[in-house]
């Protein structure tokens, strides 16, 4: 993506340049600042036959501006059009301090630990599975665990969806390691809110136990077969010391069925406020 | 209640069905746009006239559209089907978001004009990951949209219901719209029993009873004795009759009929409780000739003498059957069907020797056995 691009997106959306904050492929990440705050800008790239991602993205952006979650990131502009023709997609998101949850995980976490990132994650997805919006790519890069302890889910899929890098074989935007059976799959099946909430399975488990459910080895032919079978080591066996319904929750969690698994964020924020 | 009575071409729903009632836990009948007519006719009442026959009796009337007969090769058997107002425009069409809306909006209000609960329309699948399988999709949720209490319908071929991780995904993604309940069909070729049930299409009809009786009650339509492992799974009403068409679902039932003829002869098979399989009328005269004893313990009872008695005979093994399945938890059930499988095909050998036939304990019991195995595996029991 060439700088014109992004110089672009600031100039549409009225936003004065700070600094780089991330790049790879088609995305841009930039701190901006916005009428004295400072905010993120946002920028990819769009193959020009993709339409329907495009369109798709708008609304969604347009749903998650209506959200008032503390445990969702705030989009603070809309989806804009970056070129003639389209070559790109812009909007603003409120800018986060603190680190990825990526950056935490590793060690073995206790379960009030785990329980208090799960209920926060839950509660941000059960804000965006109530204006019927999936996140579909729920990774432990796209949770932030800001500098006040809170919990925020990031980068829902709809920017992924402007992509075509980055899908998985059912046209679905996740990343290896962290997708769900449901990501397998295109048409009816593909992810649902009971997606995000395996997603969110994955989290804790990899919390609790140091290592994925279904870990990506580098193989990833190898990891979506495992994935398909989503057979996974029983957390009790690694963590015997859970409480019973704790270890019961993780693993509907994780269950291969969708329809097994609680429905959406809010009931699995619900099942683990239970667990206090 | 445990059981749900089929549509018929013959002329005898309302009235076999309200009797049946002293022999088994009928809840109602189901209504079909191709077996009965809107207004009536010299051969059979209107289907309002029979909604409020079975009412009176205190049982519940059902009206399904079966719009996924009409993805069905061969359908043909219209000469109900086109009195009811079912369509806006070209029957079967459901290419758009407006006209699966219009055809959603009129089978509720044939549903309403018979005073019945609403019952959303499905199409038949062939693969639960396929533009059809969204189309399905959507008939659900715009049925769920116009009706949130409305029953919702999946309907497949068996190798849709065979078909794991896809099936699983496309279940998941009905269990979103939270239905009040659900109607699955299997759809076969022939109208023929034993029903040629695969292992695995059991197992993925188990997996999907199980899933979605967490939060509502699940019916497997024309389901019969081939329901069985569904409903250990979960599910709580089976579909049945006195007929082959009532009791499977199949192409044959919707094909161009030749003949002004609508019921035929009458099915006279003996339900066998011990080996949960038919036999005719006359292997069943013979086992009971041959070896009394045996007769009367896997009958159990005498050979009901006429289609009549042996569809009330039907109704009773299915419903002690049933009761058996859903008392416990789902192990339990799992394992009290396996025990009777069990238990059928070790007394098969006898049954055939006395009755001087071949054993048919492969076609009635290795398919819905093996299944079930596959179920049990899964749930890890």
């Amino acid at each position: 993506m060439d700088d014109a691009v992004w110089q672009e997106a600031e100039a549409v959306l009225g936003v004065e340049d700070v600094r780089e904050l991330g790049v790879g492929g088609q995305k841009m990440v930039r701190l901006v600042r916005r009428d004295g705050n400072e905010c993120v800008l946002k920028v990819v790239g769009i193959e020009s036959d993709a339409p329907d991602a495009l369109r798709r993205a708008q609304r969604e952006v347009e749903l998650l501006k209506a959200l008032d979650s503390d445990h969702v990131v705030k989009v603070e502009s809309d989806l804009v059009e970056i070129g003639n023709p389209v070559v790109g997609a812009s909007w603003l998101e409120e800018y986060l301090d603190g680190v990825d949850l990526a950056d935490e995980l590793g060690a073995q976490w206790s379960w009030d630990d785990t329980r208090k990132m799960g209920r926060e994650v839950a509660l941000g997805l059960g804000a965006m599975h109530e204006v019927k919006v999936v996140h579909r790519d729920l990774s432990a890069s796209n949770v932030r665990h800001v500098d006040g302890g809170r919990y925020v889910v990031m980068d829902p899929g709809f920017a992924r969806h402007t992509l075509r890098s980055g899908l998985t074989v059912g046209g679905q935007p996740g990343t290896l390691g962290f997708l769900s059976p449901e990501h397998l799959q295109a048409y009816s099946g593909s992810p649902t809110p009971s997606s995000d909430v395996f997603c969110l399975g994955v989290l804790m488990y990899t919390a609790l136990t140091g290592n994925q459910p279904i870990p990506f080895t580098g193989d990833p032919g190898e990891y979506l077969g495992r994935l398909l079978d989503a057979e996974i080591p029983d957390v009790a066996g690694i963590r015997p010391d859970l409480p019973a319904p704790a270890v019961e929750l993780i693993t509907s969690m994780l269950h291969p069925q969708p329809a097994r698994r609680p429905r959406n964020g809010n009931r699995v924020a619900a099942l683990l406020e239970d667990l206090h | 209640m445990t059981l749900l009575i089929e549509d018929t071409a013959r002329n005898n729903l309302a009235s076999w069905t309200c009797e049946g009632v002293q022999h088994g836990s009928i809840d109602g009948a189901v209504l079909s746009p191709f077996t009965t007519p809107r207004t009536r006719n010299k051969y059979k009442q209107s289907g309002r006239q029979t909604a409020d026959r079975l009412r009176a009796d205190g049982l519940v009337a059902h009206f399904d559209a079966e719009t996924h007969a009409l993805q069905m090769p061969n359908v043909g058997d219209f000469r109900y089907y086109n009195s009811w107002p079912l369509w806006g425009g070209a029957v079967g069409d459901l290419s758009t978001p407006a006209a699966i809306r219009d055809h959603v909006e009129r089978v509720f209000a044939v549903q309403d004009e018979l005073g019945v609960p609403h019952l959303g329309p499905t199409i038949l699948l062939h693969s639960p990951q396929s533009a059809e399988s969204q189309t399905a999709l959507r008939l659900a949720e715009t049925a769920a949209d116009l009706d949130g209490n409305a029953i919702l319908s999946l309907t497949g071929d068996s190798a849709f219901w065979a078909s794991r991780a896809p099936l699983d995904a496309h279940v998941g993604a009905l269990a979103q719209i939270d239905a009040a309940g659900w109607s699955l069909t299997v759809v076969r070729q022939f109208t023929v029993l034993p029903v040629p049930a695969m292992a695995e299409e059991v197992h993925g009809l188990c997996r999907t009873a199980r899933s979605l009786s967490d939060y509502a009650d699940v019916h497997v339509s024309h389901g019969d004795l081939t329901a069985l492992p569904a409903i250990a799974a979960g599910a709580k009403t089976l579909g049945t009759g006195w007929d082959p068409r009532q009791r499977v679902a199949a192409y044959a039932s919707y094909e161009t009929r030749a003949t002004g003829s609508d019921g035929g002869g009458w099915f006279q098979q003996v339900t066998l409780e011990g080996i949960l399989s038919l036999l005719t009328h006359g292997e069943a005269t013979v086992l009971e000739q041959q070896n009394a004893a045996l007769a009367a313990r896997i009958l159990p009872g005498l050979v009901p003498p006429g289609p009549k008695e042996a569809f009330f005979h039907h109704v009773e093994v299915l419903d002690r059957v049933i009761a058996g399945l859903q008392i416990g938890d789902h192990r339990a059930a799992y394992n009290n069907l396996s025990t009777l499988y069990g238990a059928g095909t070790a007394d098969w050998p006898a049954v055939a020797a006395d009755a001087n036939i071949a054993s048919r304990a492969n076609a009635w019991l290795s398919g819905v056995s093996a299944g079930l195995g596959l179920y049990g595996q899964t749930e890890g029991f």
